[in-house]
């Protein structure tokens, strides 16, 4: 017992650390996702149905990958069928990759999946540093290989060898049970724009490279800056993600950020019926936290009076007015912000960006727009129409 | 018998329906005076609210807000400065002052001239007991652009009047009283003074937060009135305006667009001069959730700085600490703000109020809202952050590594 006193403590001690901040070894070792399946059937059959586990397909495993129209001819389309190592994407837009050499290099079409088109794609250069960090597990820059391409089990849960031999909470990441931020980092890591630092090697890359779940992000990435009142390539003037795969830049400037909710509040990235795999449809899935009765407001008798749109109409979401479709995917095709902010039309006309009302009423403008706003008694036309 | 209960039953609902109804009513009639406080109500001055509301009356008395504009010679004490000694910027004298504005920051004189009034060339910077002058140079405020540049030719009528009295008339140019009186906030008094009751007079505790966070930013914000120019005039106040009316019909806050500095604002939106709280406030996620400036702040007098309910250290962890669902969300309020108990830099203020403001010379009041401003936004938008303003010899890097270092706070919010 004398002996076994400081042998215990050091044990529930490595147990306690290693289940929340570091990795479970020293040397973790990665396993790939089917070794998960095992003991975690229901939720990996419902992950493998996911965009998370297909952006990524080889073309002579998945034939049906493919959704763009090769068989009438396009200037843009400058390969064929048989060159295409790899697809990425299905639901707005899919881009082509041949091999060359241990890398992969973007070929110069895309397919706009909305509007059912071919669009110049004109990124060039290799796929490892821009792209392969994120669609991959554990891709290792140097010898350019990768446990398994797309976004597998150990991509947010960290390497799992030890969690195999010993499979305890002790062994694996949760990232449920990390502090939220560590929680948000851990889809913020694929989820936002920004630079390694130099304590990933100082590489060049698109993406975080040697951060593993468990680590510190911020020892690894930096998010992109923004000036307030600029409009840049990513941002808005108010500091709102301008292109898609900015969720992060966006989300931490909000206040659910702040209080604590976390993507996992919302997303449930194991697979939903739900789009954007959302835990409950989007038009529910606020109004779980909040509602009339609820102190995270909105502070009225009933939502319609909040939303001033009658319910049921598409101005009655509250994803409407506050996750506007203002960050661009491919074209006119956009997706939502992810800050939850109203961006009144005063400003947004101001700063030359758009606001959800005449997002969506595009016949008005945005003087109608803050007219009509100053009517509604609920609001403060200081905050609303200013 | 079943016949008997049934009757009793229907009388009864009836009652409570009836009781219910008249109830309803009069809620509706009280909502209705709040709003509208009585089209035929008259001013009455404060004076008449003495008899009933002593002790709220003599604490207001000593109030700045009572005292901001004096007549010397009513009371010769309210001049601070010694006149009698000489200094080139001083070429008035003590007769020539019909009025003195304010005592705590600085202190500006003004000359009757007809039935107007205007602002003398010197003012006394309290702080620093030294002359500054004083003349609105052209083109650093909106209305500059409306007036000639010699303090003779601006009257105080269109730019002070409205807020420094009650019931200013624009055409007569008289006043119910000097400085900020109980109807200044309330409303007129006279169908109070009448028939003493709720319904007659505006309480606004009782308002709704947006009203009564208005009830302040009638006069402590920077906008401009819907309806200038009035009658030729171009005034910096909301003429018209009185409490039970609705602000937003009146007065517009002054614009600011993210990235510009400009007179009134930096580029975030933070004000950069004084009488900006309601500015401020407005941007602030409590005004958002209801918190008013009497959450804070009591008008009539109290004890402490800025007339506020429980000392600067204390008024905050009313509503926040460990346990508060409002945050912050730490163990320990040390562990917040990681500076020591009792030190300048614990208290809330310092972080979240940082006086950067300007009221005269090189003298800040705080901001108010309540925002964190990183160090990072001071690179980016040149707007100065609590961190540098007080650890004048650190570096904006050094604020920014010092916060990366901080495990409760995300680096992408206070170290971007």
């Amino acid at each position: 017992m004398i002996f076994l006193g400081p042998v215990l403590i050091v044990w529930i001690g490595a147990l306690l650390f290693s289940g929340t901040q570091t990795p479970a070894s020293p040397s973790p070792s990665y396993v790939g996702s089917q070794a998960c399946a095992r003991c975690h059937a229901p939720i990996y059959d419902r992950w493998q149905r996911t965009r998370m586990a297909n952006v990524v397909r080889d073309p002579r495993d998945h034939p049906d990958a493919i959704v763009s129209d090769f068989t009438q001819p396009n200037p843009l389309v400058t390969f064929t069928r048989d060159q295409i190592a790899f697809v990425y994407g299905s639901k707005w837009k899919q881009r082509y990759f041949r091999k060359v050499g241990d890398d992969y290099a973007p070929l110069p079409a895309q397919w706009d999946v909305t509007h059912r088109q071919w669009r110049a794609y004109g990124v060039t250069g290799a796929t490892s540093g821009l792209c392969d960090g994120c669609h991959s597990v554990n891709y290792d820059l140097n010898r350019k290989t990768v446990t398994e391409w797309n976004v597998g089990c150990e991509r947010c849960h960290g390497p799992a060898g030890d969690h195999i031999a010993r499979p305890t909470r002790a062994t694996i990441v949760n990232p449920s049970r990390l502090d939220p931020k560590a929680s948000v980092d851990v889809c913020i890591q694929c989820h936002s724009e920004g630079h390694p630092t130099a304590a990933g090697g100082g590489h060049d890359a698109h993406w975080p490279v040697g951060f593993t779940v468990g680590l510190r992000l911020p020892d690894f990435w930096r998010l992109d800056g923004y000036t307030l009142g600029t409009m840049d390539t990513l941002h808005f003037g108010d500091g709102t993600g301008r292109e898609n795969r900015m969720q992060g830049n966006d989300y931490v400037q909000s206040l659910m950020y702040a209080r604590g909710v976390t993507c996992a509040s919302c997303h449930d990235p194991h697979g939903t019926p739900n789009n954007a795999d959302l835990v409950k449809s989007a038009r529910l899935v606020c109004l779980t936290c909040h509602g009339p009765a609820s102190p995270n407001g909105p502070h009225t008798a009933t939502i319609e009076q909040h939303t001033h749109h009658q319910p049921g109409s598409a101005g009655s979401d509250c994803v409407s007015c506050h996750m506007p479709k203002i960050a661009v995917m491919l074209g006119d095709v956009k997706v939502r912000s992810h800050t939850f902010k109203f961006i009144a039309p005063a400003m947004a006309e101001r700063l030359k960006m758009p606001d959800p009302c005449t997002t969506c009423h595009t016949d008005k403008a945005t003087g109608w727009a803050t007219a009509v706003l100053k009517t509604w008694p609920e609001f403060s036309a200081w905050r609303v129409a200013q | 018998m079943t016949a008997l209960r049934f009757g009793w039953l229907a009388w009864g609902t009836m009652t409570i329906a009836a009781t219910l109804a008249g109830l309803d009513n009069h809620i509706s009639a009280q909502t209705e005076a709040v709003r509208q406080p009585a089209a035929a109500a008259s001013y009455v001055g404060s004076t008449a609210c003495a008899r009933c509301h002593a002790p709220i009356y003599d604490r207001w008395k000593q109030t700045r807000m009572a005292n901001v504009v004096r007549d010397p010679k009513e009371h010769p004490d309210a001049i601070i400065p010694d006149l009698a000694q000489p200094n080139p910027l001083v070429t008035f004298t003590r007769d020539q002052i019909a009025f003195v504005y304010g005592s705590k920051w600085k202190q500006r004189y003004f000359t009757k001239v007809g039935d107007d009034y205007f602002p003398l060339g010197a003012q006394w910077d309290v702080t620093h007991r030294q002359w500054r002058p004083y003349n609105v140079a052209m083109g650093t405020d909106w209305w500059t652009a409306f007036y000639p540049p010699e303090n003779s030719k601006r009257p105080t009528g269109p730019t002070c009047d409205g807020c420094h009295s009650v019931n200013y008339d624009v055409k007569t140019k008289t006043v119910t009283e000097w400085n900020v009186g109980c109807e200044k906030c309330h409303g007129p008094g006279s169908n109070h003074v009448a028939r003493p009751g709720r319904d007659t007079i505006v309480n606004p505790s009782r308002l709704d937060p947006i009203s009564s966070v208005n009830v302040c930013l009638q006069c402590h914000s920077q906008g401009r009135p819907l309806a200038n120019p009035v009658e030729g005039r171009y005034y910096d106040w909301p003429v018209g305006f009185r409490v039970g009316l609705n602000l937003r019909d009146f007065w517009q806050l002054e614009e600011f667009k993210p990235g510009e500095t400009t007179f009134t604002h930096f580029p975030d939106g933070t004000a950069h001069k004084n009488r900006m709280q309601g500015n401020d406030f407005t941007q602030s996620v409590m005004y958002t959730h209801g918190v008013t400036c009497s959450s804070c702040h009591d008008v009539h007098g109290t004890r402490h700085n800025a007339d506020l309910v429980r000392p600067a250290s204390e008024v905050c962890l009313t509503c926040h600490g460990p346990k508060a669902p409002n945050g912050p969300h730490t163990a320990g309020i040390e562990q917040h703000t990681h500076h020591r108990a009792g030190s300048t830099g614990s208290e809330c203020v310092a972080c979240h109020m940082p006086a950067i403001e300007q009221t005269i010379g090189d003298v800040m009041v705080r901001s108010h809202t309540f925002r964190f401003v990183t160090p990072t936004m001071t690179e980016t938008s040149k707007i100065p952050n609590p961190c540098t303003s007080c650890h004048k010899d650190k570096s904006n890097a050094w604020a920014s590594e010092t916060l990366r270092s901080w495990p409760e706070f995300s680096p992408w919010r206070v170290a971007p």
